[in-house]
């Protein structure tokens, strides 16, 4: 069980309204992708959820229980987020350590077997990585952590493409053997399009879009022809916006029109990638 | 298995494909253990339930089947059922495309027919 | 609750400080007993008061176990309730184990020398006197628990203030307390003000009455005021970091 509910959270900062009455609910063992441009939400719905910053009014729920101040379900919970967190003197192994002491169920040798992967010395001292091997630990501590909740913030900020490679094959094959409830934050929006089942667009402290992989990449294409055509095609569809280059006109659209595209004019699918700049641009 | 999917097939629909065309050229023989959804899904870095659904739809059309406990394997006579279904699909799938394309062009049916002779050779 | 593993890393963050802080005395006692031997030509020791070096030490310890700590039991699930109930568990235990050291040290200096201990000092009792050796525990033990609470309560509240309001806590307070307060009362009370609160404090820590154990009941009522004023603090706390 972990199922994370979150009801009608609102947080301001101030006068700025970060999160404005969002409601949404992640389902258990499902692997969610949570896109939005810079100062959307996402971590501040992240920190939310995991009690580390309250919510101006609403709350959120794991398994039906208030994480609010709850050991028991934030014991659950492994964050991982940009902020830092871990007191910069720590070395490696100890951070390994005290992971497994707050989440018991931790498993240390795939932890050193994962650090012997990415290259990591476990020997270091946190103030002495780079962003990629800040984001390494962590990304090694949240897969080894075994909680049935990973909430990743950024995760492959600062990695190279090869170890980026590593990351999302390590996460898929740990969930495969052990399902569990992950959400990706990422701007890297193409590579964590084939693994995510589930897509949650948030933009300006909404949530604008909640709905599986597959129905977003069905609804998304792209009608290009002679601008005339394409028009009078598409008049009454949800266009997210449109380029013209020439006479040609590429529309953008959720949801495919029902008719055969006349002579003339080609239907594209779109990539998760288009689909979230198109719908995030407005 | 570096796989890169286009965006215009579903990926699951291309996952079965890629297992197809495994079988179709002698890579996978029949009665041989296919790989596994893990496998599957670490390799080509998608969700295992999009490579689940990719082989439950070869499952469904009998061409791979499986054994308690050991796995899916691939049946007998599946090369001969992937061969006849892609021949089905070939008018649609290739050919007509092809046709629209050359019309697009202007090329005429003769200047087509010749292309095709010059191409094939069985 | 999960108490345990949060204790182990409160215990852990002054496992080393608090080491080293008695490595430290013991270096200065021995330093000491022998420069004082070469020079006066005598074994007879004249320093006193290790208790004050210890309320130092535990409010230090109690300032530095606040954001640290936060963050990493953030980070790793822990609520802000259990993050202070360890806190109060690790206070308890070193408060306790300091001040049990400190007094049995007070006991074995003053059989050796002419050494008197900050308690001593302040309520005339012997150290090694039987019926005061259990007073002198109980007041070293409440004095550092009420050192360690002030030290985490300061920590928090400066956490919690934006930076204006820091800047205006860090110079207003000593200005007002130095030069405004004394200025005020000389002016208008001719002193009065300041008599009372010296009077307050010589009255609850027992002092005028030569009696520790009403010091030792103040400290007690001062932690409990303290820690309530840190948990106010503590609940509602964010998690605030460069980056976000």
């Amino acid at each position: 069980m972990s199922r994370i509910e979150v009801k009608n959270v609102t947080k301001k900062f101030g006068a700025v309204t970060a999160l404005d009455d969002v409601s949404v609910t992640i389902e258990e063992n499902k692997i969610y992708g949570l896109l939005g441009r810079n100062g959307a939400g996402k971590s501040t719905l992240l920190s939310i959820i995991t009690n580390r910053v309250f919510p101006t009014s609403g709350e959120v729920l794991i398994d039906g229980e208030p994480v609010l101040e709850n050991d028991r379900v934030l014991g659950k919970v492994y964050c991982m987020s940009e902020q830092p967190l871990y007191p910069e003197s720590m070395r490696i192994k100890e951070v390994f350590k005290w992971t497994r002491e707050f989440y018991p169920d931790m498993d240390m040798d795939y932890a050193l077997a994962l650090a012997d992967k990415f290259a990591l010395s476990t020997r270091k001292r946190l103030k002495s990585l780079s962003t990629g091997y800040t984001s390494i630990y962590k990304i090694i501590v949240a897969l080894a952590c075994n909680a049935p909740v990973l909430l990743l913030d950024e995760p492959v900020l600062g990695l190279d493409a090869n170890f980026r490679d590593v990351f999302y094959r390590e996460l898929i094959a740990r969930y495969s053997e052990q399902p569990r409830t992950v959400v990706i934050s990422t701007h890297l929006i193409e590579e964590a399009a084939d693994v995510v089942e589930h897509v949650l667009i948030i933009n300006n402290g909404r949530i604008i879009l909640d709905d599986s992989t597959q129905n977003v990449l069905a609804a998304g294409c792209t009608v290009t022809g002679p601008a005339a055509l394409v028009d009078e095609y598409v008049a009454g569809r949800r266009v997210l916006g449109s380029d013209t280059l020439g006479g040609i006109k590429s529309v953008y659209l959720l949801g495919l029109p029902d008719a055969p595209a006349p002579a003339g004019v080609e239907l594209s699918r779109m990539k998760l990638q288009s689909l979230f700049i198109h719908l995030t641009n407005a | 298995m570096e796989v890169d999917f286009s965006a215009d097939v579903p990926i699951f629909l291309q996952v079965a494909e890629m297992i197809e065309n495994a079988v179709l050229s002698g890579a996978l023989q029949e009665d041989e253990q296919a790989p596994s959804t893990t496998e599957i899904s670490v390799r080509c870095k998608i969700n295992p339930a999009t490579a689940l659904k990719g082989i439950t739809k070869l499952v469904d059309e009998g061409v791979l089947y499986k054994k308690r406990g050991l796995g899916m394997y691939v049946a007998k006579g599946a090369r001969q059922k992937i061969l006849e279904k892609r021949q089905r699909q070939f008018y649609e799938k290739y050919m007509q495309p092809l046709l629209h394309e050359a019309k697009k062009l202007e090329l005429s049916y003769e200047q087509l027919a010749e292309m095709l002779r010059r191409g094939y050779t069985p | 609750m999960r108490f345990l593993p949060a204790w182990k890393y409160q215990m852990n963050g002054v496992k080393w400080p608090l080491i080293i802080y008695y490595i430290v005395i013991a270096s200065l006692l021995v330093l000491m007993g022998v420069s004082l031997s070469i020079v006066q030509g005598r074994d007879r020791i004249t320093v006193g008061g290790l208790e004050m070096a210890s309320m130092i030490f535990i409010f230090v310890a109690g300032l530095n176990s606040y954001k640290p700590v936060f963050f990493m039991m953030s980070a790793n699930g822990i609520s802000r309730r259990t993050m202070f109930v360890s806190f109060l568990a690790m206070l308890g235990v070193v408060a306790a184990g300091m001040a049990l050291v400190d007094t049995l040290y007070g006991i074995g200096m003053k059989m050796a020398g002419d050494y008197r201990t900050m308690f001593e000092q302040l309520y005339g009792r012997a150290a090694n006197a039987p019926a005061w050796i259990p007073g002198g525990f109980e007041w070293r033990l409440c004095s550092y628990l009420v050192a360690g609470m002030a030290g985490y309560l300061i920590t928090i509240l400066y956490y919690r203030m934006n930076k204006a309001v820091k800047l205006l806590v860090s110079i207003g307070v000593p200005i007002l307390v130095l030069f405004v307060w004394p200025a005020a009362d000389l002016t208008w009370f001719n002193g009065a003000t300041i008599r009372a609160v010296g009077w307050l404090i010589e009255w609850a820590s027992g002092l005028s009455s030569g009696n520790p154990y009403i010091g030792v009941m103040s400290n007690i009522v001062l932690t409990a005021l303290l820690g309530a004023l840190c948990y106010l603090a503590l609940r509602r706390a964010p998690i605030k970091t460069k980056t976000s």
